[in-house]
């Protein structure tokens, strides 16, 4: 049994009692607001003609060298291939999705194209309701039975998606682990988590896209590790209903993808009201780049060198880079462990009115909810005033300049037997930005000398999605080009 | 060692911990604050009307017609001060110097041709949990005095529309009670006012100043008032800015006024917001309106206070409003609240007197059980609040799909001796505590007085930001 649980709470919970509010009356977190969308003033260029995988199997769609159905047959193969040995699916919607991908081509015969994902398979994470299904958020104890689709999935097939399966993920979401997934890149390894299963299906081409989500890292971490796109919009941009909850205050629905492209064509479907990706921005070589050097902090030889070549890359375009002071060492110390306090102390009281037998659960996952379920009150209240003070911090730091560049973890995937060692690693570079509910991408980099994965963490404020978009697309076009 | 307040928290605990939520997945109540909490406040000017009725607007026509001057306002409030104020114990700092001399740079303006609006001239009195700049904020106790350099957020939009300050009147310690037992209800000075804002409703019902900004966090400007024979509101959670109010509880405080009449109140608070006015309610009368009377908040309540209640029920259908009886807000909604409200309260006010440096061992007995027993509640229990709050506002939201507005009495009891005001902490809020748990707007108009002339106070509730429909109620409820 691992006690890492109960020192890494316990860990937090004494740097939050040290803690001191710089005003005895701060506010928490949820008394205040992150600012609304304010129109940028900055020079902008007309958004660039969408590419990806998704919009080139969109124009073999549309000139019928392709079918929905065969879309979906060629996903059902790769999860027959592979999904044993890696783990990424809990359940194959075969029958209804192959049903679903028929109506899509007819629609499409018929004239009607719903949107760019109309036909294209997805995954969602088994945290989602699907209609006509049950979610079990990988949980032997848990079995909701779901009679409506959850919001974004709702989404998702107003948008002509079609639903191929339900992925798998670490205990509740109670971890970066995954402990059952393994690595389609080195199955020796972990693929991360705890959106697992979706980072391993985009990966291994079991459906073009997936929703996941992300509360410290779990959409960025595993798509990371598994070398492709893992995007976490603006808190709050894309309702959680329908979704098994981590943490209220801090889950997002989130996107896995194959591209930048790709991963805004998906965010587009999710926010039927506003079009990101289409919405305007600076020039990239506008795009002033903070560089928070404490992120490289214990970073591996690999990880390094593969983001020095995208940013020499970037800066040969003429994007300009900074150090920056903020976040500092302690920012992300910080956030990493208060994350922690906040996020399981919400999980605790949900799952104290759940009221599953505790001897369901993982040891690590119950150790979790029991330590989290002895916080006081006034530890929350006070994890979500330092969440606030963090939030305007890093809002002023987003004055100075528009996106902020660091490794989204400082490791390759690491080995099934040391993963365990490994959480607070994983989050390190993560946990702040959903902490504080910034949008962040992760796009792959060079992958290291063995094949590991690698991804580059973009940053920026809230509602600023184009903008990480847009310099997303510039490292994957800095890397294709090697 | 156990009171009242202690016994209080079990109660509510336990009674919180029983309470089963219909939706697994119910999420808390932080979310429903986003986007709603600071609607239209703070973003610039706001749109004050005034009205033509209220002691404000009498007060102004004097002074536009020169029949009276600023200064000779503030010198009828000093003099009032002067023969009442040890007895009841309105004011705890009176700034007399610095009002008289900002009322005579008024009256100068306004000879000159500049009258910035209704306020102009009007004195005010300000609680003293709200800073003053320049002025001592002492939160009614022993253990706190800030010297802020800056004026609150609502007492600097005052001073902007031409209010003079005439200094800090008296609070229930850091606002954590319903009684202000320092203080005497000018009624009958063997009572309490009610709390916490007990100055501020001591203050303009015997007429030392002409209104007065407060708080309420649970019912704090409400139970002062009905008590004490005055109209006290507070509005949708949000709509004023809490800038410079020593905090009690970020989630659940609200800026709020007393004054003489509604038309006074709401001249006030449409200073204090930038939304539309809710002023003009005041003469829409209640033609059509539906007005829900829940049961559960007339039972077990004093005879007098519900004969003058249901008097003020039969004014307002006189005045061609429809009546339902309603099954829901019931017992179990106003006794929830009671207990979610405690424990989000105190919670977080324990959170804040961690750190502000006091000796808790000068607190009042009653406010340092309270924050003690809030020190052992556990994060769990403290959410479990939250997703009960959320739960109920829903509830309460539809509830207001089928009426205009609730009417009630705001308090179920006539005003206590002061020996007995400990044994009333929870009785007090008990109609009123609901609507500052889930924001809602909230007034308390008088509606008559008991035999014994005990005044009377009519609660009024109303939707999230339908202010002017509450106003529009409540004018037709007040009796002079």
């Amino acid at each position: 049994m691992s006690n890492l649980a109960t020192d890494a709470f316990q860990n937090a919970l004494a740097l939050l009692r040290k803690w001191r509010a710089e005003r005895a009356d701060a506010a928490p977190a949820y008394a205040l607001e992150l600012p609304v969308d304010r129109p940028s003033e900055r020079p902008v260029q007309p958004p660039s003609p969408r590419r990806g995988a998704i919009a080139s199997t969109e124009r073999l769609l549309d000139s019928h060298d392709v079918t929905s159905e065969e879309l979906v047959s060629r996903s059902l193969r790769a999860i027959a291939d592979q999904n044993d040995e890696l783990y990424a699916f809990v359940e194959i919607l075969e029958v209804e999705a192959l049903a679903r991908a028929k109506k899509m081509d007819v629609e499409r015969g018929a004239g009607r194209v719903r949107s760019p994902l109309h036909g294209i398979p997805v995954s969602v994470k088994d945290l989602y309701a699907v209609k006509g299904g049950t979610t079990r958020a990988g949980s032997l104890g848990y079995e909701r039975r779901d009679d409506h689709d959850a919001v974004a999935v709702k989404r998702l097939r107003e948008a002509g998606a079609v639903v191929i399966g339900k992925t798998s993920t670490h205990e509740f979401a109670m971890g970066v682990i995954a402990p059952q997934s393994r690595n389609p890149h080195d199955t020796t390894r972990i693929s991360g988590g705890s959106s697992s299963g979706a980072a391993i299906a985009v990966a291994t081409g079991m459906g073009m896209a997936a929703l996941g989500t992300d509360t410290r890292g779990s959409i960025r971490i595993p798509a990371a590790l598994c070398g492709v796109v893992g995007l976490k919009p603006t808190f709050g941009t894309i309702p959680l209903d329908g979704v098994v909850p981590l943490a209220w205050s801090m889950d997002h629905v989130a996107v896995m993808a194959p591209s930048a492209d790709d991963a805004a064509t998906v965010l587009d479907a999710l926010t039927p009201e506003k079009k990101t990706v289409d919405t305007p921005v600076a020039a990239v070589s506008d795009i002033r780049v903070g560089l928070p050097r404490t992120a490289w902090r214990d970073a591996e030889p690999a990880v390094e060198h593969s983001l020095e070549s995208v940013m020499d890359t970037l800066v040969a375009t003429g994007v300009e880079m900074v150090d920056v002071q903020r976040p500092s060492a302690i920012d992300f110390d910080n956030a990493n462990l208060t994350s922690m306090v906040v996020s399981r102390c919400e999980a605790a009281a949900f799952h104290r009115d759940l009221g599953l037998d505790p001897i369901l659960y993982t040891s690590d996952v119950r150790t979790q909810l029991e330590v989290a379920s002895e916080a006081t009150a006034q530890d929350y209240i006070d994890g979500q005033r330092l969440r606030a003070e963090l939030q305007r911090d890093m809002l002023r730091v987003f004055e100075d300049v528009d996106v902020l560049l660091m490794p989204t973890v400082p490791i390759v995937a690491p080995t099934v037997e040391t993963a365990d060692q490994t959480p607070l690693v994983l989050t390190r570079n993560v946990a702040l930005w959903s902490f504080v509910g910034f949008p962040a991408i992760t796009v792959p980099c060079e992958p290291s000398p063995a094949g590991l994965p690698i991804g580059l963490q973009i940053v920026a404020a809230p509602h600023r999605e184009a903008a990480i978009l847009a310099v997303a697309r510039a490292v994957e076009r800095g890397v294709n080009a090697r | 060692m156990t009171s009242v307040a202690t016994n209080a928290f079990a109660w509510a605990l336990e009674y919180l911990a029983e309470w089963d939520t219909d939706d697994l997945e119910r999420r808390v109540a932080f979310d429903l604050w986003a986007g709603e909490r600071g609607v239209g406040a703070a973003s610039g000017t706001p749109t004050t009307v005034g009205v033509d009725s209220g002691r404000i607007a009498e007060a102004a026509a004097k002074l536009a017609s020169g029949e009276t001057t600023s200064v000779a306002l503030v010198e009828e409030a000093l003099a009032v001060a002067a023969d009442h104020n040890e007895r009841l114990v309105g004011f705890v700092e009176l700034t007399a110097e610095s009002a008289l001399a900002d009322a005579a740079a008024l009256d100068a303006e306004r000879a000159a041709g500049e009258v910035r609006g209704p306020m102009h001239g009007i004195p005010i009195s300000v609680k003293d949990v709200i800073h003053v700049a320049g002025v001592p904020t002492r939160c009614g106790s022993d253990a706190f005095e800030a010297l802020p350099e800056h004026d609150a957020w609502a007492v600097a939009r005052m001073r902007e529309a031409g209010a003079v300050i005439l200094g800090k009147v008296a609070t229930h310690e850091f606002a954590l009670g319903v009684t202000s037992p320092q203080s005497r209800n000018p009624h009958d000075p063997t009572r309490i006012p009610g709390g916490s804002s007990g100055g501020s409703a001591v203050a303009v019902s015997t007429g030392m100043g002409l209104g007065s900004i407060c708080t309420d966090t649970r019912a704090s400007s409400r139970v002062p008032a009905a008590l004490s024979g005055v109209v006290g509101m507070k509005p949708t959670y949000g709509t004023v800015p809490t800038k410079g109010v020593v905090p009690l509880a970020w989630t659940m405080d609200h800026v709020g006024v007393i004054a003489d009449t509604v038309a006074d109140t709401a001249t006030m608070f449409d200073i204090l917001r930038d939304l539309p006015p809710m002023a003009p309610g005041v003469n829409d009368g209640v033609e059509g309106l539906k007005l829900g009377l829940p049961r559960a908040a007339f039972e077990d309540v004093d005879p007098d206070v519900e004969a003058v209640v249901r008097a003020g029920v039969e004014r307002l259908v006189g005045a061609g409003a429809t009546t339902i009886d309603l099954d829901t807000p019931g017992e179990p909604d106003f006794t929830g609240a009671n207990a979610g409200g405690m424990i989000t309260s105190r919670c977080e006010a324990a959170t804040f007197h961690k750190f502000i440096d006091t000796d808790r061992s000068l607190y009042w007995g009653e406010v340092r059980d309270q924050l003690n027993a809030a020190d052992e509640v556990l994060a769990t229990e403290y959410l479990q609040a939250q997703r009960y709050r959320a739960w109920l506002r829903e509830r309460m939201l539809k509830v207001f799909e089928g009426v205009d507005a609730l009417v009630m009495p705001t308090v179920p009891v006539l005003a206590p001796p002061v020996e007995d005001a400990d044994d009333y902490l929870t009785i007090l809020s008990r109609n009123a505590i609901l609507w500052s748990f889930v924001g809602f707007p909230a007034i308390s108009v008088p509606a008559g007085k008991s035999p014994s002339g005990l005044p009377i106070g009519l609660q009024v509730v109303g939707a999230p930001f339908a202010e002017r429909t509450l106003i529009a109620v409540a004018a037709a409820a007040e009796t002079d």
